[in-house]
This record gives C-alpha cells, structure tokens and sequence, in this order.
C-alpha cells in the first residue's frame, strides 16, 4: 500500500494537469484581485473628494470578506471557479486511471502491486488532488486579499455581504469572519476531493479519459439544474460550494450527508467492483 | 469515405446521448408549464421552444440581480459534450490513413458537427412540441413569453443554431490546438462568461435570445453578430486546417498513452 501511494503521489506531482488547474485557478484569482484593486482605488478618489458620503452613502470599505474569491458576489472570477470547480479537481489526476487501462500500464502495475492496494492508493491520491488544488486555489485568493484589504468584521447593515444571518454558520461569520471562511473552504476542499473520487467511479465504464474527467462535471451540472428548476437547489453541490450561499435553506446536515453518500457510492463502486473484473 | 465513417461511428454511436437532452427539455418544459399555471400565463408551443435559448437579459445594464441561466447553460455544455468526445477519439484509427486526406478529415468532422447540432435541435424541438401536446398547451407562433422591442425576422430566432455550429467548429479548433479535455474546458468557461459579459467578442451571446438586441435593449444586433459568427467561423476553420495539417500524429498517440 505504502509503494502504491508513493508512486502515485509521485505521478500526481510530476503531472502537467496539476500544474495546468493550479494555473487556471490562480489566472482568476489574480484576476479577480486586480478587478477588487482597481474597484477599490476608484472608491477612494471618491472618497477623496466627496468624504465619508460618497454618493449620498456612508462609506464602507471593502474588506476581505467581501473580495476575496469565496466572498465576493458580484463579479466574473468567483462564478467561473465555482462553476467549474468539478472539472477543475478532476483535471489533474483523475482521468490516470482510464489511461492505464487504455495502455496496458495498470497489467504491469498489478503484476507488482496487489489490486487492493492500488485501487485504494489511486482512491486516496485521486481525492487528494482535487482536495489540493482547490485548497491552493481559495487559500491564495484568500491570503492576496489579505495583503492588500482591512480585515474588518462585517457589519450587516452596511449590505456590502452577501451572506445572511438566517444562512448555515451566519451568525459566525459576523462575529468570527475568518473562522467562517476557513471551515468554508475546508468543505470546500472536501467537495472537491469527492467530486474527483467520483471521477474514478466513471472511469469504471469508459476507456476515454475525455469522458471520464468531463463526466462527473456533466453528472454535478446536471443534478444542479434539476434541482434549481424544482427549487431544491440547496441540495445541490455545485451551488452549496460557494461561502456566500446564493440559496436558502443550506446546512451541514446536507452537506455532510450527501458528502457521505457521494464518497460511498465511488468508494463501493471503485474499489469493490473493479475489483472484480479482469484486467488481463 | 470519412463523412461515411463519421456517420456510421461518431452520429449513430452519439444518438442514445440525446435521449438525456430530451428529459433534461422536458424538465425544463416542466417548470416553464408549473410556471405559466402560477401566474395564469397563455403561452403557446414557440414560448416553450424558444424558453430553452431565452437565457437572460444583458447584466448589469437590465438592473437586474444576476440569476445564472441554468437551463441554457446545461444545453451548451451538453453539446460540447457530445462533441468533444467523438473527433480525437477516431484519430489513431486506420480512418485517416486509409481516407489519404487530412483535409477531408477535418471537414467531414465540420459537416458531422453540423448533422450534429441541428439534430440537437431537432430534438429539443420535437421534445417540446410533444410535450405541449400531451398537456394540451396550444401549438401556435405567437410569441407571448418575451417582449420583443423591435422588428425581427425568422433570421434571429435561428441565431442560437448558427451560434452552435460555430462554437462546435470553435472547439474543433481548440481540440486541434490542444487536447479535448481542454478544449471543453475553454468552451464552458466562455459560456459561463457570456451569461455574464455581454459582447460579440464572447460570441456564444448570440446564442441567447435575450442577449440581442431584438428582445432586449441593451443587446447585440442580429447584423454584428452574424458577422461575428462568420469571422470565428472562418477563423477556426482555416487555422484548425492549418494546424491538423502539420499535426504529429503519432506525437499525440503516445501522449494519449
């Protein structure tokens, strides 16, 4: 078990797609920033000559809780990666599995390595990846807002936020902001991690690699419209991942539920019946 | 011999995959038909056929809150899909060696995503007109779900189509210059960015009904986004000739392994 998860961690880091998603994701973080620093100079000339009421408002800042990419609610970067988050988690490792087989590489890797352990080190590896990627990608977003925008403690009657003190952890996030965002984008991070594991299960039925990194996006889109056009749309992951919680109703119990089942279903599927077949 | 070859292996193989469009319309010819009953709204069959494209109007000049346009969205992605899985999955066969010509390759891959996306739409079509005959919403053409704000032909309503195949021959193109995984990558993001930017240089805008300029004030003309449409067209296709043209083919065979 330990050589299997060597080695596939070692493909994981020496792969291109790792280092493609990284830059993807980072492209609309750094994106986004400039948007929130150009957006935020503007409003201080502003401020420089009409004071603290500009356009008859009070002036609030923009803080971090409300530019960085978990936060901010009305720009283009943060609904790109949110939306594109299963893709992006899947596109590193996932698809490895479907290559093998094509190639034969996966005979010679079980003539060395028992299949239990190899199935269970691609499972890990497979969940790491989109757990590593999207963790690098909301953490460098939040730690460039932090360089640049005061960390002040969200008022809600500012309405600069769009987070609701009626939504899942709301009252957290306006007395404890940063402990909000962190626990946020560590389900986040969970998310991703699954959505990639799901990836392995497609893999199971198609030998394109295509198919099997765009599937598991094909399957969160699909589950996501369905439900938006049922109002269920708190079940949905893809619109739950985002921190600002664009939906009512959204909880942990969902969260984790469906986080459960999700992880079950690819687990049981990948590693039980794979198993089974002979790849000889 | 390739268009043949396309025929028989990429469209025919492909044709079960549109079973899913079809329940992913009727869902959404559900919600429109909850909808009307709700607000007591007359719609006809063409409400219920062009409410699949309608997508929504230019942000953040409607003054609208921005609401992504799922059932658009889902559509677009669906058909890069499709196409994204068919072309390179055929390029290691014997096909283009035996057909003896790249050029006729990439072009019979042009004519089979035009049979493609109109059979796509065909689908969408025929889908929502046998759901307004089951639940008896009259088959009509008036239009009573958008507001038109100035005179349009027949010319507009086939914009999203037109937009399609270029999208289709776009990420064709893209396919070519990288991988399909990437090049349905970029397609999505350009979709995602066009519900929310609206401009002919994002041109998958003109496949949104809302977006132009016919329906919406603040939206794109149907001249400038036909000309739009020929300039990728003719972009896409003549540098993705170019590029398949000089393309290592073996090269791309042992990076797929």
């Amino acid at each position: 078990m330990k050589v299997a998860l060597k080695l596939e961690l070692r493909r994981l880091f020496s792969s291109k797609e790792l280092y493609i998603a990284l830059a993807i994701g980072l492209a609309l973080v750094v994106w986004l920033f400039v948007h929130e620093v150009s957006e935020l100079s503007r409003f201080e000339e502003q401020y420089a000559i009409y004071g603290d009421k500009v356009s008859g408002y009070l002036y609030y800042p923009k803080t971090v809780f409300n530019s960085c990419i978990e936060l901010e609610y009305d720009a283009l970067p943060p609904i790109l990666l949110y939306l594109l988050f299963p893709i992006i988690a899947a596109f590193p490792y996932a698809s490895t599995y479907c290559k093998d087989k094509k190639t034969g590489y996966l005979k010679n890797l079980l003539v060395r390595i028992d299949r239990r352990d190899c199935s269970m080190a691609k499972y890990i590896v497979s969940f790491f990846s989109g757990f590593l990627v999207s963790g690098a990608i909301l953490l460098s977003s939040l730690m460039l807002t932090m360089l640049l925008f005061p960390m002040l403690t969200p008022e809600a009657v500012t309405q600069n936020y769009y987070v609701q003190s009626g939504n899942m952890w709301g009252n957290l996030f306006y007395t404890m902001p940063m402990v909000y965002t962190l626990l946020y984008i560590l389900v986040d991070m969970l998310w991703c991690g699954c959505m990639a594991s799901f990836t392995l299960l497609i893999s199971m039925f198609t030998r394109s690699a295509f198919l099997a990194v765009t599937g598991s996006f094909i399957v969160f889109e699909v589950l996501d419209y369905v439900l938006s056009l049922f109002s269920l749309s708190r079940f949905s992951p893809i619109t739950f991942l985002r921190p600002i919680q664009t939906t009512d109703g959204i909880s942990l119990g969902i969260i984790l539920t469906e986080f459960v089942i999700c992880m079950a279903v690819s687990f049981l599927g990948f590693y039980f019946l794979e198993r089974e077949k002979d790849v000889f | 011999m390739y268009f043949k070859y396309d025929l028989k292996v990429g469209f025919l193989r492909d044709l079960p995959k549109l079973l899913i469009l079809a329940g992913i319309v009727l869902v959404a010819n559900i919600s429109l038909y909850r909808y009307a009953e709700l607000l007591s709204l007359n719609l006809g069959s063409l409400d219920y056929i062009l409410y699949l494209t309608k997508s929504i109007a230019p942000f953040p000049q409607s003054g609208e809150e921005f609401r992504f346009p799922v059932v658009w969205y889902l559509q677009q992605l669906y058909l890069a899909w499709i196409i994204g899985g068919y072309p390179f999955s055929s390029i290691c066969d014997s096909a283009l060696i035996y057909g003896g010509s790249r050029q006729k390759w990439y072009l019979s891959k042009v004519a089979w995503i035009v049979l493609t996306v109109l059979t796509y739409y065909l689908v969408m079509i025929i889908t929502s007109l046998l759901f307004c005959l089951a639940t008896g919403v009259p088959i009509s053409w008036e239009i009573n779900l958008l507001e038109p704000t100035e005179e349009f032909s027949v010319v507009t309503i086939l914009l999203p189509i037109v937009t399609s195949f270029v999208t289709g021959v776009f990420q064709l193109f893209l396919m070519t210059l990288t991988t399909p995984i990437t090049s349905f990558f970029a397609v999505a993001a350009l979709s995602a960015a066009s519900t929310y930017v609206t401009s002919p240089l994002l041109f998958t805008n003109c496949s949104q009904l809302l977006k132009l300029s016919a329906f919406s004030e603040e939206g794109i003309g149907t001249i400038e986004s036909y000309l739009t449409l020929a300039i990728v067209f003719m972009l896409s296709l003549v540098a993705g000739l170019i590029i398949f043209n000089h393309r290592d083919i073996l090269k791309d065979q042992r990076d797929e392994e």
